[in-house]
Order: structure tokens, then C-alpha cells, then sequence
């Protein structure tokens, strides 16, 4: 049977890391385009007891609706003052991203509630020379 | 006394005209063929290859194909409906070559277009269209003809 997430019986203002709070989120620096970008994001239950957070993840640098990031495992309950992370990845694109991470936590009203964010930057290496002497031709099926 | 009968002539008309009206078809069916401008059909196919080596540690990328108008100076008019992309993992360093189809509308206007080829990284594709291989310009890279 699936478990599910515990609930915050009182839902306050959200967006303000009242119950959880994004600790960290690591990334490398920079990237190349068209690899596979790890990020490792950190978020703490600040609550009194045992609550259901969830991560989230988007990517900006100029496109809308922004890139997600994808985090095949993207929440779990955590004990009173427990911090725990949740992998994800992307793939770079051409630009340098500003990778943007969320929490969210379970409420008594059966949502989650949006409730932290922390940004990381992630620069573009260099990457004109990776492809030589490419040559296209068009030919009649 | 015995009559005897004059042998019947074998009718010798038969084999020039069969020669004859096959050459008519011959020719008419020629001259059809050639009446009938080259290129491809609307609602036709085409086949682009691309040929490279790269260097890199690895990735997924995406080949990308627009055709359009080449204008001086490198600046190209992108026709809208006529693109075409293959998504492509590339395990290492090597040389590779791909080849995908792509597939015209029926309402595509028959006229030459100039093709744009190149390498881009999956994700939204959107102006200013950056490519990270290429992109490679052909002028007349196909030609759409007039439905027969």
C-alpha cells in the first residue's frame, strides 16, 4: 500500500518557509550543453511533528513556461526537525540556468502548499568545438 | 484435274504498326516524364543525412532541419510548418552520421526552398534558435513541384 503524506492540520501563508525550509541545492558550476545535470536538493521539516514535503524544481533563462527538473523520487514524510534530499536531474540547454528549488509541504486541506525557494546558478562551458565538420544532405525518397 | 490453290497472303501490315504504335506510347510516355519538372511532390519525402565528429563526453542532442529562404548575409527566413528534428544519444567521442525523413504537408508551396541543418540540445525551441553544431546553409536544398 502507498503511503501517504502526513498533513500540516493548519495551513498558513505559504511561500515563506514557515514548515520547511530548502537548505541547500547543489549543482556544478557550470555545464555543458547537452549533458545530464545532477542537483541534490536539501530541505528541513521545521514543523513539530511528522509532515509530508515535497521538492520541486524549474529551470529559468529565457524560455516560458520555464523547464522542470525531474525528481524521480519527489517527496517523502519527514520526522519533526529532519532534514532529507531529493535527487533530480536535467539536461543542460544552450544557456546558462538559474536553477530554482521549492518545498512544498502536505496540508490538512489534502494540497500541497508551496513554501520555500532557494536559486543556484549554473553557467554554460564551452562547448563550440565539440562538434566537427558537419556536412548535410538532402536527397529525394 | 486437280486445282490448285494460290497460298493466301499473310498479312504483312501486323508487325509495322505494332512497332509503330509502341513507339508512339514509347515517346509519348518519354515525352510525359520529361514534361514533368523534377522535385518532390507536395505531400512528398525527402531524406536529410547529417555527417559530423564530436568530440565530447556524451549527451543527447537534437538535429534540427528548417527549410526556408537563405538571404545574404547568413539571415534566414524560417517557413513556418517546414521543420523537422531527431533526437540522437551520443555515447562518446566518434564520428557519427544520421539520417532521418521528413515528411512535406500537402499544402506546401511549390517552389525551391534553401534548408537549414544543425545541432541544438533538447529543451524549448525558440528564437534566437541557438545551435551548438552548426548551422550548415544548402541554397535549393529541395524543390517542391506542382502536384501531378
Amino acid at each position: 500500500m502507498e503511503q501517504m503524506p502526513a498533513a500540516v492540520p493548519i495551513v498558513r501563508t505559504t511561500g515563506a518557509g514557515v514548515y520547511t525550509e530548502v537548505i541547500s541545492v547543489e549543482a556544478p558550476a557550470s555545464a555543458v550543453a547537452g549533458s545530464l545535470v545532477s542537483v541534490r536538493v536539501t530541505i528541513k521539516n521545521k514543523y513539530s511533528a511528522l509532515i509530508g514535503i515535497m521538492v520541486g524544481g524549474a529551470l529559468k533563462y529565457g524560455v516560458s513556461p520555464w523547464p522542470t527538473i525531474n525528481f524521480p523520487n519527489s517527496w517523502a514524510n519527514f520526522p519533526a526537525g529532519a532534514s532529507y534530499y531529493f535527487d533530480g536531474s536535467f539536461i543542460m540547454p544552450a544557456f546558462a540556468v538559474e536553477i530554482h528549488a521549492y518545498s512544498y509541504y502536505y496540508g490538512g486541506d489534502g494540497s500541497w502548499h508551496f513554501d520555500d525557494e532557494k536559486t543556484r546558478n549554473v553557467s554554460l562551458e564551452a562547448a563550440e568545438a565539440e562538434f566537427r565538420e558537419l556536412s548535410v544532405n538532402y536527397t529525394k525518397v | 484435274m486437280a486445282q490448285t490453290k494460290a497460298p493466301e497472303k499473310k498479312a504483312d501490315w501486323l508487325v509495322p504498326t505494332a512497332i509503330v504504335v509502341g513507339g508512339v506510347g514509347i515517346a509519348a510516355g518519354l515525352y510525359l516524364y520529361l514534361k514533368k519538372p523534377m522535385g518532390i511532390d507536395p505531400g512528398g519525402s525527402f531524406n536529410v543525412t547529417f555527417k559530423f565528429n564530436y568530440l565530447g563526453d556524451g549527451g543527447t542532442y537534437i538535429l534540427q532541419v528548417h527549410l526556408g529562404r537563405l538571404y545574404i548575409g547568413g539571415i534566414f527566413d524560417h517557413v513556418k510548418g517546414l521543420s523537422w528534428s531527431k533526437s540522437v544519444v551520443l555515447p562518446g567521442p566518434d564520428s557519427y552520421e544520421f539520417s532521418f525523413k521528413c515528411d512535406l504537408p500537402m499544402a506546401t508551396t511549390p517552389e525551391s526552398y534553401d534548408g537549414e541543418a544543425g545541432i541544438r540540445v533538447e529543451g524549448a525551441w525558440d528564437p534566437p534558435y541557438n545551435y551548438i553544431g552548426g548551422p550548415v546553409y544548402k541554397e535549393g536544398a529541395v524543390q517542391v513541384r506542382e502536384s501531378t
